[in-house]
């Protein structure tokens, strides 16, 4: 259905925050049942058009605007909003995900039955169903976007944007995520999409904007836009393309890591969380020189293993160890000098007043001399693509270059294994080559694990893939995805 | 986890614990709040509150107790009487008196505070027409303490990572090193996230002063209406009693 009754009217001359300039000129309408995608490169603008078309700037977000926001066809809210980082979903008035999902419907002041009906259609057309009585805070990253997802929907408002709506799914609920959007088309929602996967946004979106640097660059049919840039590597404008950061990672990439002796080895590892088990008898090698990516469902056991290595939750069983060290009973500011991870979000490690300083005090902390602590920082952000920007305040950097600086001062430390979990999410092209670098750089001195839902930079960075499934490794092996968009 | 008092109207646990209060510091000393303190433990432990009660009420009322006694030693109303630094039986009789008025209040108020979720009862203080925003900064007040800590050990986490010491065995110079790394990533975290809740409820349609449904309303029946009912009616005999005896103990000395 698309019948051409605007759901948005919005016309923007400048958008700024402080004295930064964030948009500029743009004007755009969205008709009903249509999906229109955004995308552009890290800072050009796109979750603030997202922000401005759902009415949220300059409300609860402070932001200059001059021009006309128009939401036609009415609302309370005239938008549902879904953001890129789920847990900003959360409102914290509901205990359960159904209710946490009911506070839109319930701040509309529907009857109860209404929405008890909203939500159990929200939770299924998000497949959220069988989360409906779990306790938000507890999910995992990707189950959390499904939640957002649900409780967006249950406001069946006649806009919903979606900012990254798919960083953290799985390819399985990614695909169901796809079918879900295109089947609100049918009734007669608009859909305003931002998004990093352009596969994605090919598949999904009737027409994309590009934007750069704040402006409009190019709108039109998804292969007509997408098409005028280099399809994978869309960083419009730059001082360094992610095919600069390739060369450099070929360079580094030891030969026939294969060949060489386990670095890391996991043996009958079982752990969890209060009378649950998560991971159950695990066993895993992993090569010196070897960069490999774990894979599997949300909520698989992926981040707990992780976890478990680092001595963050206990190990009930099994062994843990790497090079010559046994980790087992290291406490994890121990665990540090051999094995580094890095979260998802980087908000809970940044604290220092310059980009150096952040990136110096892991080796500071391990005890490295001042000189060569800063050797090392020098080098690690060289990798992630932060040369230049050391004496920056890290609460300035864009949330993408904020995890990129999280990535460097973890390497900075030179443990023999370094975890990355979900490294890539909300990464542009650019982002993702600067991370592939820098696990170059891990692997030529040890090993590293990246836990991601991103097929293509598992294809194109790791050695290969470790499936896991319900606490278990089910399958070791290469997955190879094709170059191509998925056709429409 | 459900308890004994989810079977009934939050309302109600609420009405009975405010009306012990009143009758702890009301009713005649010192056994009105030895009684209310032995029903609110009572009531806490048949709840499965119990421990959670206890140890609250503990840590109100005995260092109360404790900084009442030392306060009177240390400062006597007349040396001539008793020795500086020696409490005497009435001082101690006297915190006591007041360390059990206030440790009869606290279990009371407790039960409510440990044995009803927030949310749930926010949803009945809503349906009985209290705003969204005063429901909201009740949550948000009962949550602050879990979320700030839940924040912490995220933080905690990360910094054990990157190797900062915490914990045993770590020197307080290793503890102020480490100050920094913890408290920073702390504050900017709680406020973005307060920032972020904002943002969450504004993207959900919530208006301060409008009126909010429920997707499970809160069964009221009318028995425990009763219940209430009777509950205030004590509540206002016993301020009643208690005025006459002022008045009339004024009426003696005048």
């Amino acid at each position: 259905m698309n019948d051409r009754t605007l759901v948005l009217s919005l016309r923007l001359e400048r958008v700024a925050y402080r004295e930064r300039v964030a948009l500029r000129d743009i004007a755009l309408d969205i008709a009903r049942g249509e999906i229109v995608g955004i995308a552009g490169h890290v800072g050009a603008g796109k979750s603030t058009l997202a922000l401005a078309a759902a009415g949220l700037l300059g409300t609860s977000l402070p932001a200059a605007i001059r021009g006309s926001i128009e939401h036609p066809c009415g609302g309370r809210p005239p938008a549902a909003f879904v953001f890129a980082n789920p847990s900003t979903q959360l409102t914290e008035l509901g205990e359960t995900v159904e209710e946490e999902v009911a506070v839109g419907p319930e701040n509309q002041a529907l009857e109860s039955h209404e929405i008890r009906a909203r939500v159990d259609a929200a939770l299924e057309l998000a497949d959220a169903m069988a989360l409906a009585l779990r306790i938000p805070r507890e999910l995992s990253g990707g189950e959390l976007q499904r939640v957002s997802l649900a409780s967006a929907l249950a406001l069946d408002a006649p806009l919903l944007v979606l900012d990254e709506p798919t960083a953290q799914l799985d390819p399985e609920a990614a695909l169901r995520f796809v079918g879900a959007v295109r089947s609100l088309r049918e009734r007669g929602v608009g859909v305003l999409v931002v998004e990093q996967n352009l596969e994605i946004l090919a598949a999904l979106a009737d027409r994309v904007l590009l934007l750069a640097d704040g402006a409009l660059l190019a709108s039109g049919a998804p292969a007509e836009v997408l098409g005028r840039v280099p399809p994978w590597d869309a960083r419009v404008g730059g001082r360094r393309t992610g095919h600069e950061a390739d060369r450099a990672r070929d360079a580094q990439r030891p030969p026939h890591a294969a060949s060489r002796a386990p670095l890391v080895r996991i043996a009958g590892l079982t752990a969890g969380y209060g009378t649950r088990d998560v991971l159950r008898d695990l066993s895993l090698d992993i090569r010196n020189g070897e960069a490999v990516a774990w894979i599997g469902r949300n909520g698989a056991g992926k981040s707990t293993l992780a976890r478990t290595i680092m001595g963050l939750v206990p190990a009930r069983a099994g062994n843990i160890g790497v090079g010559t060290h046994d980790l087992t009973s290291l406490p994890a500011h121990e665990r540090a000098r051999y094995v580094g991870l890095v979260f998802q979000d980087p908000r809970s490690q940044l604290f220092s007043r310059t980009v150096i300083e952040e990136a110096t005090f892991g080796p500071r902390t391990l005890g490295a001399p001042r000189e060569a602590a800063l050797t090392q920082a020098r080098e690690a952000l060289r990798a992630v693509g932060l040369d230049g920007r050391e004496k920056d305040h890290p609460g300035d950097l864009a949330p993408q270059l904020q995890r990129r600086l999280a990535i460097a001062s973890s390497l900075a430390s030179r443990p023999e294994f370094l975890i990355l979990d979900e490294p890539t999410a909300g990464q542009d092209a650019e982002g993702r080559g600067f991370i592939g670098a820098a696990l170059a750089l891990q692997r030529s001195r040890g090993a590293a694990a990246v836990i991601t839902h991103d097929l293509r930079f598992a294809q194109d960075e790791c050695d290969h893939n470790v499936t896991i499934t319900d606490g278990h490794v089910s399958h070791i092996g290469r997955i190879s995805i094709g170059d191509d968009p998925p056709a429409r | 986890m459900t308890n004994r008092l989810d079977r009934w109207n939050p309302l109600t646990p609420l009405a009975a614990a405010l009306a012990l209060v009143v009758v702890a510091f009301a009713g005649p000393q010192p056994w009105s709040p030895a009684i209310v303190l032995v029903i609110a433990i009572a009531v806490a432990i048949a709840s499965g509150v119990g421990p959670r009660v206890i140890a609250l009420t503990a840590l109100v009322a005995m260092p109360t107790f404790a900084l009442l006694v030392l306060l009177d030693a240390a400062f006597p109303e007349s040396t001539a009487t008793h020795s500086r630094w020696i409490p005497n039986a009435a001082s101690i009789m006297v915190a006591l008196a007041i360390s059990l008025r206030l440790g009869a209040a606290i279990a009371a108020l407790g039960v409510v505070v440990a044995g009803v979720p927030p949310r749930r009862l926010t949803r009945a203080l809503a349906a009985r027409g209290m705003p969204a925003w005063a429901a909201y900064l009740v949550i948000a007040s009962l949550e602050a303490v879990p979320d700030a800590r839940r924040r912490a050990d995220e933080v905690l986490d990360a910094q054990r990572c990157r190797g900062v010491a915490v914990g045993k065995g770590t020197g307080v110079r290793g503890r102020l090193r480490a100050l920094p790394a913890l408290a920073g990533p702390l504050i900017v975290s709680l406020v973005t996230e307060s920032e972020e809740r904002a943002l969450a409820l504004d993207a959900r349609g919530f208006e301060p002063r409008a009126h909010r449904t429920a997707l499970a309303p809160i069964a009221d029946p009318a028995g425990e209406r009763w219940v209430r009912r009777a509950i205030w009616l004590a509540l206002a005999a016993v301020v009643a009693w208690r005025l006459l005896a002022l008045v009339r103990s004024f009426t003696v000395a005048s």
